[in-house]
């Protein structure tokens, strides 16, 4: 397969996707405006791929000088009303923590996917860290796929579980899923919204005391009853 | 508005699988794969609860799930969350079930799981034995085979390089703090040149705390794109607390370890558009560092009189070596190829033990040979022997 | 159907992952499910690397121990590193031309015999088809079509569920135009191996 048919493949093909190719198809077909990332194993295949077809396919894709940076540029599009995709490694995301925190205080406009990809018995990194607690430190919701077929119908999903509840959604993979290949069934690429507008609104985008003590009371209220 | 805690309770995407079972297994992302192989080809009386949205947990669904059964496993890597989830819904409607997992040790607390280790588990759940093939095993002891630099990669020059200078100048307890990419590899022998490692950028604000807290002399190691990632704040630090160590950052023009992604050091975005470099150079002399030279690794002799230098330094040396990744783009570019003439030789082992370039080795007969096929003929071999006997094969 | 299981092994940069891709994608292009687990990052620069390749009906693509069907492995070492996951039942496609790790002067274990790795294979398994693919990619036109070799000759073992014409479109669709020809001749030389032995 060339690489080019994650883009250019039409709706009801069959290809044979990695977890990581599969993960851009699917917000491709979510109509993704903007993705970011550093580049870490196992999530690296992402941003190769989107660095190939980003062009053609109109939209905007950074390798960000770090994962806070890459979060960070992902959040404010978001905010901006551009549905935006950032993907690290495991420990990627202890890197970008500091601003994922606030990010789901502050919510977003458009939706925003965060893809971790965790390394069980770490084959190519420091530690086997569980970055599921994040989500739970965080207080934002989360998906775990179990193949690539999952990957691309879940990023449809998260980015409208995202605009639906006004929150970052995790995707939280591991290697053996992000190295998985299998048959991927495509649905239909949307062409991204790339430029949106960020409406000014100090009281929700700027978490200072006063403010966050709303925000933190307003994000429990979309948990609990 | 609908709360996320319904929405995780009525989402088909948590799915339970009903297959007559008294034992039910709740389980999530690759794990479920290897749980539902067993159950279905061995045909198992278990239930299967596969959480895709697994936060917020879907309480109600669980407490379906386990409506008629009489114990629960939980099948999920690394840490035990679902399954403190699930204590903790039992807990909460007071219903007594044994739940299996990683606390009551059916499960290792640690690593990735694999078929084989959920059917064990399955096993003991079950208290029935699950048809399995029986591995073979080989009694002939084999190798290890760890990854390792590339022939002609120029972070081998480097610790070569380093590590004679240190010696030449009877240094001792040298620190070797190291950070994240390829050169970690420099952690085998013969280089040890990885001392302490925490994370991404670590290289820098570890050699601080080594300056302020102990007399010896601190050499680290940071990447090119590493030292962008998070290199800048702790070399800032590293002056204006007039900390004393030799910064070695090598510049290979790229991201090698995950596949060769650009850098803001290199005139390529991720887009593929043209983009301004950002200088290394500019930034380092930007933070006040007094101490700054610029080297080829593959000229070994003037290297070495630079770390000699840096390392004699009073402050904060930084040595920038710059030579591009031999993976992603230094490919030999010469026809000519390299040889160990057999005459001069005299096995003395210098390239083979110090500098250790994977593409030389010992032949059935105890001779030095370079391996064609993988010399990258970088020339730094035809530098360190001693006997000046490696050279382009006539 | 009843699930056929392929474990490749061999070393960093051998081109297994290309020659797994092309493999599962004739499945899928047969109609047949698949699954395939890849091995990515550090353990590429030089060290053992595997992927595995499950046709049928499979959730995960990790082959359970004692369960490969077929072993392709591109070095004798890692052949024998591959031997949990065989079986009495398993065929071998081996590449008898070693790669020897840069560190066996410190490991203090030696290589062994490629005499004694083929006799212990044999015991093992079902049958073993030992060939020196690199010899045979040059014959072929350049080295760097070794794993189609492989690639050929796991084709042609009985049980292969895979069409050798769905393979080569395969192929056709995974590989660099340019070096096509050299790799259906390699392909085709390491089919004929197997089919003559
Ligand atoms: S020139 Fe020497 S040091 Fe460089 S790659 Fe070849 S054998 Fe190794
Ligand atoms: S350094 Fe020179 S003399 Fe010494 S073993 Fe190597 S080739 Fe022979």
């Amino acid at each position: 397969m060339n690489l080019k048919e994650v883009l250019t493949a039409e709706e009801n093909q069959k290809l044979f996707l990695l977890g990581n190719e599969a993960a851009v198809r699917g917000a491709l077909e979510a109509g993704v405006g903007l993705a970011s990332t550093y580049p870490g194993t196992p999530s690296s295949e992402i941003g190769d791929i989107f660095s190939k077809l980003a062009e053609d396919a109109g939209i905007y894709f950074e390798f960000s000088t770090n994962e806070k940076v890459a979060l960070e540029v992902a959040a404010s599009a978001a905010a901006s009303g551009v549905r935006s995709f950032t993907f690290m490694k495991h420990v990627g995301v202890n890197v970008a923590s500091d601003s994922l925190m606030s990010a789901v205080y502050t919510g977003v406009e458009a939706g925003m996917v965060i893809l971790s990809a965790d390394d069980p018995s770490m084959f190519s990194s420091q530690n086997e860290q569980d970055n599921r607690h994040y989500a739970r430190l965080a207080n934002m919701p989360m998906v775990e796929p179990s193949n690539p077929e999952e990957i691309r119908q879940l990023m449809g999903f998260s980015y409208e579980l995202s605009e639906q509840f006004k929150l970052p959604v995790l995707m939280r993979t591991t290697t053996r899923v992000s190295h998985m290949r299998g048959v991927v069934e495509t649905g239909n690429v949307e062409t991204g919204k790339t430029k949106g507008f960020f409406k000014r609104d100090p009281q929700r985008f700027v978490p200072v005391p006063a403010t966050a003590m709303i925000m933190h009371k307003n994000l429990v209220q979309k948990w609990k009853s | 508005m609908e709360e996320l805690r319904k929405l995780s309770n009525s989402s088909e995407l948590n799915k339970i699988y009903r297959r007559n079972g008294k034992v039910g297994v709740v389980t999530s992302g690759g794990a479920f794969n290897y749980v539902m192989d067993a159950v279905q080809r061995n045909d198992l009386n278990v239930d299967v609860f596969k959480v895709t949205l697994t936060h917020p947990f879907p309480d109600e669904l669980l407490l379906e799930f386990i409506k008629d059964l009489d114990s629960v496993a939980v099948v999920e890597e690394v840490d035990p969350i679902m399954e403190k989830e699930v204590l903790s819904i039992l807990g909460r409607n007071g219903i007594q079930m044994a739940v299996h997992g990683k606390l009551d040790q059916t499960l290792p607390m640690i690593y990735e799981y694999t078929p084989n280790i959920v059917m064990e588990m399955l096993e003991t759940v079950l208290n029935q034995k699950i048809p399995k093939n029986q591995p073979s095993n080989s009694d002939l002891s084999i190798p290890e085979r760890p990854p390792t630099l590339c022939p002609g990669c120029p972070h081998r020059s480097v610790y070569y390089t380093v590590k004679d200078a240190v010696n030449s100048m009877g240094l001792n307890d040298v620190i070797y703090p190291t950070d994240i990419g390829c050169y970690t590899l420099g952690i085998t022998s013969p280089y040890d040149a990885a001392d302490y490692l925490l994370s991404m950028g670590s290289s820098i604000g570890t050699s601080c705390g080594f300056s302020k807290a102990t007399k010896q002399n601190v050499v680290c190691f940071i990447g090119d794109s590493t030292f962008f990632h998070a290199g800048i704040p702790p070399l800032i630090n590293a002056v204006h607390n007039k900390d004393r160590f030799v910064l070695v950052i090598l510049d290979n023009r790229t991201t090698a370890m995950t596949g060769g992604q650009p850098n803001p050091g290199l005139p390529v975005d991720g887009m593929g558009w043209e983009a301004p470099e950002v200088s290394i150079d500019a930034i380092v002399e930007a933070t006040g560092v007094k101490y700054l030279r610029k080297i080829n690794p593959m000229n070994i002799k003037k290297s070495k009189e630079t770390f000699i230098e840096a390392l004699e330094f009073d402050g904060v040396a930084v040595v920038i070596s710059q030579h591009p990744c031999m993976l992603t783009k230094g490919r030999r570019s010469s026809k000519a190829e390299l040889e160990v003439k057999q005459e001069k030789c005299d096995e003395c082992a210098v390239c083979l033990e110090k500098l250790a370039c994977t593409a030389i080795y010992k032949d059935d007969e105890g001779k030095v040979r370079i391996d064609t096929k993988l010399c990258n003929g970088c020339n730094v071999c035809v530098q360190v022997c001693p006997e000046r006997a490696i050279g382009v094969k006539k | 159907m009843k699930s056929y299981s392929i474990y490749i092994s061999g070393v960093g940069g051998q081109g297994i992952i290309k020659t797994s891709t092309v493999m599962g994608e004739a499945a899928m292009k047969t109609g047949l499910p698949v699954v395939m687990s890849e091995v990515h990052g550090m353990a590429q620069r030089g060290g053992s690397v595997s992927t595995e390749l499950k046709i049928g009906d499979n959730y995960s693509p990790i082959i359970e121990l004692g369960s490969a069907d077929l072993l392709i492995s591109f070095e004798p070492v890692e052949a024998l590193r591959a031997v949990p996951k065989i079986s009495k039942e398993s065929y071998i496609i081996l590449n008898t031309n070693p790669i020897y790790p840069f560190n066996l002067n410190e490991t203090g274990v030696s290589y062994p015999d490629m005499e004694d790795v083929l006799t212990e294979l044999d015991e093992k398994t079902k049958q073993v088809y030992a060939l020196d693919a690199d010899k045979i990619a040059r014959e072929s036109g350049h080295s760097l079509s070794m794993n189609m070799v492989m690639l050929g000759a796991a084709s042609a073992v009985e049980g292969f569920p895979i069409e050798k014409g769905t393979i080569i479109n395969s192929m056709k669709a995974n590989l660099p135009e340019k070096s096509l020809e050299i790799n259906l001749k390699a392909f085709t030389a390491g089919f004929s191996f197997v089919k003559s032995s």
